[in-house]
């Protein structure tokens, strides 16, 4: 089945983006599909290069670059999200003259590659919605 | 481009940034030419209350961004009965078209879309 997962949550807090990353992993490892990750509002800070975790804990985003490096999922921070969040690419640095905060891992786009994952693939599943 | 979408709001307006993704959400994908409607649960009704002034939060103001909805195609605005009920707000406050649903109707709500987003 192919797969496209929406994470709301950001890796500083709670359990939902590291149990998102685990549900991806063990997605592939069943032999699913799963093509696109999409990172809204806090989740963007996945993305953020400069976050270290204690020693003692898992780090999400170490999860998350294995997925985009073995299985060529495609990790996608929405781009206003990242800007409010502090994650920024090359271009976006540039724009604004700061400096460049993002995993190479990931890459920055709009909410309209959610849409087109969401569409394509069997099941959207949303990690981190309020509760 | 054609799987229908309910996003479900459950946060009040400004206490994060988590009302204004969700409404982001929802209207990017009606741009894309989903069908789009909303859910607004619990104290996510305070979002529809008319009459937000967010000057002094320095914030945008998310009713106005939701009067914007009819314009990117959303198809409606359902709003949690019994949370209106609670906070006490009227039909008045709620824009134009918003309905109303209870319990039974919230239910029936989920199982009639293809897709659900909660935020």
């Amino acid at each position: 089945m192919n797969y496209a997962l929406l994470v709301l949550a950001s890796p500083a807090s709670g359990t939902s983006n590291l149990t998102a990353a685990r549900f991806a992993r063990e997605l592939v490892k069943q032999g699913h599909t799963l093509s696109r990750v999409f990172f809204h509002d806090a989740g963007t800070e996945t993305g953020l290069v400069s976050r270290v975790m204690p020693q003692d804990e898992t780090d999400a985003r170490a999860l998350w670059r294995e997925l985009s490096t073995h299985h060529n999922t495609e990790l996608v921070l929405c781009i206003a999200s990242s800007l409010r969040h502090g994650v920024l690419d090359t271009t976006e640095a540039e724009r604004y003259e700061r400096t460049n905060t993002i995993d190479p891992a990931f890459v920055i786009g709009g909410l309209g590659l959610l849409v087109e994952a969401s569409e394509t693939a069997d099941r959207l599943i949303t990690f981190g919605a309020s509760v | 481009m054609s799987r229908s979408l309910l996003v479900t709001l459950t946060t009040s307006p400004y206490a994060s940034s988590r009302a204004r993704a969700g409404l982001d959400l929802a209207l990017a994908s009606a741009a894309f030419d989903k069908p789009v409607s909303l859910l607004f649960l619990g104290s996510a009704v305070l979002q529809l209350l008319d009459g937000q002034d967010t000057e002094a939060l320095g914030l945008r103001n998310q009713r106005k961004t939701l009067d914007s909805a009819v314009l990117y195609g959303i198809d409606a605005i359902y709003a949690d009965a019994k949370a209106l009920a609670q906070l006490g707000i009227t039909q008045q406050e709620l824009p134009d078209g918003c309905q109303t649903a209870d319990a039974a109707q919230i239910r029936k709500l989920l199982n009639t879309y293809d897709q659900l987003v909660s935020v």
